[in-house]
């Protein structure tokens, strides 16, 4: 197993434990904060004497977060041909690129930019979402686009300015490696096929599961986690944040609006048509500035962050979450309580996947 | 005659086959309906309305446990967005089937019924994210407020009071009432307490009031699509289509059914009818066969009972050939008879005056010798009476004219010895058999046998090959062949001959390899040609009736060509005058040489009983 790392040197790299001594000095405050939070954001206002483990703890499926339980085969042929597939460059047109060029696994699944480059040095618009555990996102892209992994994947490829090729002439320079010939003939009963390369891409996909701290914690071990870290995720409920980062993937299961309580797009300026968001999809206007709630496994390791990659840091982005999507002020006690609780979600992958 | 007899043989058997075709054609046709058939009749859409039905019954359970999913968010409990896109992603793979189910275009109305209904729900989705966010903030943002000391800390409590009572009755009753009493409540506490509204607490809680206010109406609006959507109908529409669909799969199915027992009846039926059928013709049959043995043993009876009579009649028409043959040729011998006794009679006259000179003579030199005699007897010296006598009798006469008339008479006789030599050999009556002859000799025997029916009207021109070889033959047969033709020519030149005018008949003998030709050829007026093919036919004669039995050539034929294995052809003469017939006669032939052999043992037999005789 390899611990999931940040990616680019750019950014700053969460060091657990750098911050303990001050967040210790936090813990009396969170527990008063936690007495007068909520467990249940249904619930009415019913006050808490003590901070103690969630009454869901006993029952994992009962919890806003679902731990990940299930064990992934990552030793089929299928998944091993996703991989070779996944790492292989020509799959761009100018054989520079690969899937992993913007979704680095070993570095939490992305490329680190606050957008992706393609070929020919060309820029997106759009930062790279991670592709770990984008099995457990009910809809891959920023806008939703892609109900199935094998639909996503088809995307990068045929964009102009990602890959910029297409799966005919793909399947023309692999077919002429007889290696890859053969490795798809293990794999399919059928051999090389566009359809096969996409289900071998999205196998590999799906097994690119990362169990962290935060399920141990959620399946009982309660000290797998920090105190601070589940003061963070007591801040991180009472805030609001779990509204929309909840279930097993800590978010990856709805769309919201970028800017609830206050005008991001107005604030931030130069409004682009990536940033209509699911309206591009649907072309319904009460879709505009709407996204896919990113999953917040493995963030700590993500940055920057939202569809711009317009937060360089983790803290930027509780912040312009609390502000512009909770409508409430946030202090820095609360941001790096959040932080801990964050990192927490950083998982682990097994080496054969890398 | 034997074209027709096989063209009628033929046609019943090619129209067994025609009839044969046409069952095989029909039993084919009847294979092919009746397969057709099957598949039709078990085609009855069972399995595709039963998928169908299965699909459309998903379809409705999924939508219902959509609804239900948002029932209970709407009711803020129990939230479980994963469980509720598992269920948004049931119904959406749900439509994915009905896709490939019913197609692009037959699915379209479920599919985007069922699209908008995702969509709505994922906006529910959004909006009750942030009304539950707004809700539970304001609650917090209210017991902040309610918590904390300050100036007009009575009169906050009191309207915090009311507005956290109402808060909560909107949390209950979750209605447009209570919400906007939380708005009046909210106007009225502003314009008392300008305190209040000077707290960021406050602001916060406002703007989530607001925010509540915002989108749980459209929360509502996107619920009261998610459920007023239109996928119920359509899925009813859809299964009254498949019942429909399936009726009338049924009923067709049944009519196939029906049809097919209909053709297998009729099939069976025709079994039937064509086992009966058989059956008979079998029955038919055998009696036929015991019909036919009888038939067959009388037939046979009478074949043989026919086959006795033809060759009675064979042996009787043979007899009869030899009759006629033996009539002809003793008509031939009786129309020469006078000629052959005019023959003898010439030289019998002569021989007759002659002998009678002789015997005159005799007379004269009688008395000479009495004379002679007298003279002697009487011794007389000057042979008086002898003078006399010799002067009376005019002996130098008699000796110059005695041995002449001597000489005559025996020359007729010689000539009527050969007339009857030749009558004896030509009359002779011999066997069938083949014994080697000298042509040109049995030639030159019958134009003397046959002088008198020549003399007067032709000449005989001979050219012989004198060096031909023996030829085996039957001379009676060869007889009467060139007999008949030499009487034949003389006649036609006779016929034609009225100035008296003698015409002239070639008679020619050659050898050519193995074979020896004989031609007789007269100048006469020649045979039509359009006859001349039919002139050895039997019967066949351009004399006067009765003058001849018109058997002369036709069995002229029969001998040369049968009994010699030659060949005999008539055609136009020289200068296309007067006929021509050719006989060619094999030397000898392998079919010759067996007889040939036999002959010449019985020749050699006859030599030697000759010898001894002789």
């Amino acid at each position: 197993m390899t611990r999931l790392r940040t990616s680019g040197k750019r950014h700053r790299q969460y060091e657990p434990g750098s911050t303990n001594c001050a967040r210790l000095l936090i813990i009396a405050v969170s527990v008063i904060l936690a007495a007068c939070g909520q467990d249940n954001f249904a619930s009415t206002a019913v006050s808490r004497s003590n901070v103690q483990a969630p009454h869901w703890i006993d029952d994992p499926a009962a919890g806003p977060i679902l731990p990940i339980t299930a064990e992934v085969d990552t030793s089929s042929h299928l998944v091993q041909l996703g991989k070779t597939l996944f790492h292989d460059t020509r799959l761009s047109a100018d054989n520079s690129l690969s899937c992993s060029t913007c979704h680095d696994i070993e570095a939490g699944g992305d490329d680190g930019r606050q957008v992706s480059i393609g070929i020919n040095r060309a820029e997106g618009d759009l930062n790279a979402p991670t592709v770990l555990n984008s099995a457990l996102n009910f809809a891959q892209f920023w806008d939703g686009r892609a109900t199935t992994l094998e639909e996503q994947a088809i995307g990068p490829i045929h964009d102009e300015l990602e890959m910029g090729t297409n799966l005919p002439a793909v399947l023309k320079k692999l077919a002429a490696d007889n290696r890859m010939v053969s490795a798809f003939d293990e794999a399919f009963d059928d051999g090389m096929t566009s359809a096969n390369l996409l289900t071998a891409i999205a196998s590999y996909e799906a097994a690119l599961i990362t169990a962290s701290p935060f399920d141990h914690y959620l399946l009982g071990d309660v000290d797998a986690i920090s105190e601070t870290a589940k003061l963070g995720f007591d801040e991180f409920q009472k805030l609001g944040c779990i509204s929309c980062h909840q279930g097993r993937n800590v978010g990856g299961n709805m769309y919201q609006y970028f800017g609830i309580m206050g005008d991001y797009f107005a604030d931030r300026g130069n409004i682009r048509s990536s940033d209509f968001g699911r309206y591009n999809v649907t072309k319904n206007p009460v879709d505009k500035f709407k996204f896919k709630v990113p999953s917040l496994r493995n963030v700590a390791v993500t940055a920057p962050y939202f569809h711009d990659g317009s937060a360089a840091t983790l803290d930027e982005a509780i912040a312009v979450m609390a502000r512009y999507q909770l409508g409430r002020p946030i202090n820095q006690a609360q941001v790096e309580r959040i932080v801990a609780f964050l990192e927490t979600l950083t998982g682990e992958i097994e080496d054969d996947l890398l | 005659m034997s074209g027709t007899i096989p063209s009628t043989d033929r046609k019943p058997i090619q129209r067994g086959w025609k009839t044969f075709i046409v069952e095989i054609v029909l039993a084919m046709s009847v294979l092919i309906i009746s397969a057709t058939l099957l598949t039709l009749s078990a085609n009855s859409g069972v399995d595709r309305y039963q998928a169908g039905t299965v699909l459309l019954d998903r379809t409705t359970i999924s939508n219902a446990r959509l609804d239900t999913a948002l029932l209970s968010l709407m009711q803020f409990r129990r939230v479980d967005l994963d469980q509720a896109t598992e269920l948004q992603a049931e119904f959406r793979s749900n439509l994915k089937a009905a896709r490939s189910f019913w197609g692009e275009l037959a699915s379209t109305r479920l599919r985007r019924a069922g699209n908008d209904k995702l969509d709505s729900f994922e906006r529910f989705k959004a909006h009750h994210a942030i009304v539950r966010n707004s809700r539970a903030i304001g609650t917090e943002m209210l017991q902040v407020l309610s918590g904390r000391d300050g100036p007009g800390w009575q009169q906050d409590t009191d309207l915090l009071n009311r507005l956290e009572k109402l808060w909560l009755t909107h949390a209950v009753r979750q209605d447009v009432a209570s919400l906007n009493a939380i708005s009046d409540a909210i106007i009225v506490a502003e314009a008392s307490q300008p305190s209040l509204v000077e707290r960021s607490e406050w602001k916060i809680f406002t703007s989530h009031a607001q925010a509540i206010q915002e989108h749980e109406q459209l929360m509502r609006a996107e619920a009261d699509k998610v459920f007023s959507g239109l996928v119920p109908d359509i899925v009813y529409d859809l299964q009254a289509g498949l019942d429909e669909t399936y009726a009338r799969d049924r009923q067709q199915s049944v009519f196939y059914r029906i049809a097919l027992f209909a053709l297998i009846l009729l099939l069976i039926i025709y079994s039937v009818r064509k086992v009966l059928q058989v059956s008979t013709y079998v029955q038919l049959l055998q009696r036929a066969r015991g019909n036919l043995e009888a038939r067959v043993r009388a037939r046979t009876e009478d074949l043989t009972k026919a086959n006795r009579a033809l060759e009675t009649q064979i042996e009787e028409r043979e007899r009869m050939e030899g009759e006629l043959r033996m009539a002809q040729k003793l008509e031939s011998i009786g129309q020469l008879a006078a000629g052959i006794a005019h023959e003898i009679n010439t030289p019998a006259q002569y021989v007759g005056d002659n002998i009678r000179f002789l015997s005159s003579s005799w007379d004269d030199l009688e008395s000479v010798m009495q004379a002679w005699e007298t003279d002697m007897e009487n011794d007389s010296r000057d042979n008086k009476s002898i003078r006399e006598a010799w002067n009376k009798a005019d002996v130098p006469f008699l000796r110059d004219e005695v041995p002449v008339a001597l000489r005559e008479a025996t020359s007729g006789v010689d000539q009527i010895a050969q007339i009857v030599r030749a009558m004896k050999e030509f009359s002779h009556p011999g066997d069938e058999s083949l014994r080697p002859i000298d042509i040109n000799h049995t030639i030159e025997n019958i134009v003397t046998v046959a002088r008198n029916e020549w003399k007067y009207v032709a000449d005989i021109d001979f050219d012989f090959d004198v060096n031909i070889p023996s030829v085996p033959c039957n001379v009676s047969g060869l007889n009467q062949v060139i007999l008949n033709l030499i009487v034949n020519a003389a006649q036609a030149i006779a016929d034609n001959a009225e100035n008296g005018e003698k015409g002239v008949i070639s008679i020619q003998t050659r050898q050519d390899a193995d074979w020896v030709r004989v031609v007789i050829e007269d100048n006469g007026p020649g045979i039509p040609e359009s006859i001349r093919s039919r002139v050895f036919d039997p019967f066949f004669t351009t004399k006067e009736v009765g003058s001849g039995t018109g058997q002369g050539l036709a069995i002229a034929y029969r001998i040369v060509t049968e009994q010699h294995r030659g060949s005999i052809s008539v055609t136009p003469g020289s200068d296309d005058r007067g006929a021509r017939f050719t006989i060619e006669l094999p030397v000898r032939s392998d079919a010759v040489a067996d007889d040939m052999d036999a002959a010449n043992d019985q020749v050699g037999a006859a030599d030697c009983q000759a010898t001894a005789s002789g």
